[in-house]
């Protein structure tokens, strides 16, 4: 599991981050918070695109190497990042490929699952009809429901989602129903969301910042 | 395997055009060359050495050059302002194993089948065409060019195929991968990796002449 012992963190002279210590270790964990809230930032420190200026990130006890790229690479490779602004897909693959790919070089091993998983989350999804388009065929909502999709071919062990969705949007519907489903899984959710949508998730622990 | 589709059968008839001028033209001046100098016995040599051991995987590199290597230099120039090897990287996946090296592979390969394929209808078609216009029994030129073939012919052919292939892969990705993300380096990433696999290309060529050169045929 992930934890943030001690982190502060200063750029451009402010003060973002001061002692600030996370561990997650429970299936779901829900962070209310504000806008603002440099989400961004905090979900760069996560990734290790950042280096916070004091404190380390762990990953089972075992610190993020910034200077070792393949290490970088294989700790990322546990963590499923889902957030509006980070939506990305592969400009030139439509969305099944985009999903294939991405569940075949996660799942080299277990190939034939790969695709039964797939058409699985497209229908929870209902994205049936996204199949055969190009991302730039896609609206942003149908682009974040595909990239969704894609987090979960990944198998996480931990999935970061920020929830820019209103509560009443259909994909806020899908993700929820999802995770729930997921929670079971060996999956750690860390959720950033508003107070309306922390009645959705039956938390075990919950933080604000 | 889009990419090999895309770089050896899509570049196919252009190639067998091109082949068959090719080996028109080396026949021709060859024979013209060899009349001047009562040389003939050498003519098939030199069809064999000029077309199979250096035009053939030249030609080739330079088709493939401008097709495959600029679509390349481009598209992973475009990946990267599109914040799409970012993306990946977040993912944990390196983009030299997902992106570049099936690229490489693809290419390589392409290139190799496209060297083989462009110098057997360009001797081909120098010896049909010969036959035509000149009025050489074909059974003569035939047997004539398979006498002057060597196995190292084909295996240098081979070796130029695979190796211009890599290179040109190497080097457009290169180029592309390494821009700034503004879409104002993609132009300068590909004509950058144009020149530079040209001149690469050129290079190995000239390191693999002086490598299997034979001097005993200064003797002759």
């Amino acid at each position: 599991m992930i934890s943030l012992k001690n982190i502060t963190h200063i750029e451009n002279d402010d003060k973002i981050f001061h002692n600030f210590s996370l561990h997650i270790s429970h299936p779901l964990v829900f962070i209310e918070c504000k806008h603002h809230a440099k989400k961004e930032l905090f979900l760069d420190l996560i990734l290790g695109k950042k280096k916070p200026t004091e404190g380390t990130i762990q990953s089972n006890n075992t610190s993020i190497l910034y200077d070792h790229y393949k290490s970088l690479l294989a700790y990322r490779k546990h963590l499923a990042v889902f957030s509006e602004e980070r939506v990305s897909l592969l400009s030139n693959l439509n969305a099944y490929e985009n999903i294939i790919i991405f569940g075949e070089y996660f799942y080299k091993a277990r190939q034939n699952n790969v695709y039964a998983e797939a058409m699985n989350y497209v229908r929870k999804c209902k994205v049936e009809n996204l199949l055969t388009k190009l991302p730039y065929e896609m609206s942003h909502d149908e682009q974040c429901l595909v990239y969704f999709i894609m987090m979960l071919m990944k198998h996480p062990k931990v999935f970061i989602i920020d929830f820019e969705f209103s509560k009443l949007h259909l994909s806020t519907n899908i993700i929820t129903g999802i995770i729930t489903e997921k929670e079971t899984q060996r999956c750690s959710f860390i959720i950033f969301g508003n107070s309306e949508l922390r009645k959705e998730f039956h938390t075990k622990e919950e933080y604000s910042f | 395997m889009r990419q090999f589709y895309f770089t050896a059968v899509m570049a196919t008839l252009f190639a067998s055009i091109l082949s068959i001028f090719l080996g028109a033209v080396t026949i021709f001046e060859s024979l013209t060359f060899s009349s001047h100098f009562g040389v003939s016995e050498f003519v098939s040599r030199i069809l064999v050495v000029i077309i199979i051991r250096e035009l053939g995987p030249l030609f080739i590199a330079l088709i493939i050059i401008g097709r495959s290597g600029t679509a390349i230099a481009t598209e992973l120039g475009n990946m990267k302002v599109n914040g799409e090897i970012d993306f990946l990287e977040d993912q944990g996946v390196d983009p030299i194993d997902f992106i570049v090296l099936p690229r490489v592979i693809s290419v390589a390969l392409a290139t190799f089948s496209l060297a083989i394929y462009f110098s057997f209808i360009a001797v081909l078609g120098g010896v049909f065409v010969s036959h035509i216009v000149l009025s050489i029994p074909l059974s003569d030129l035939i047997h004539e060019v398979l006498n002057a073939l060597y196995i190292n012919d084909i295996i240098i052919n081979m070796a130029k195929g695979i190796l211009f292939g890599g290179t040109i892969a190497v080097v457009s990705a290169f180029n592309g991968l390494s821009i700034k993300r503004s879409s104002i380096y993609v132009p300068q990433a590909t004509t950058k990796s144009v020149v530079e696999a040209i001149m690469i290309c050129f290079l190995i060529d000239g390191i693999i002449a002086i490598l299997t050169f034979d001097s005993s045929m200064l003797e002759i």
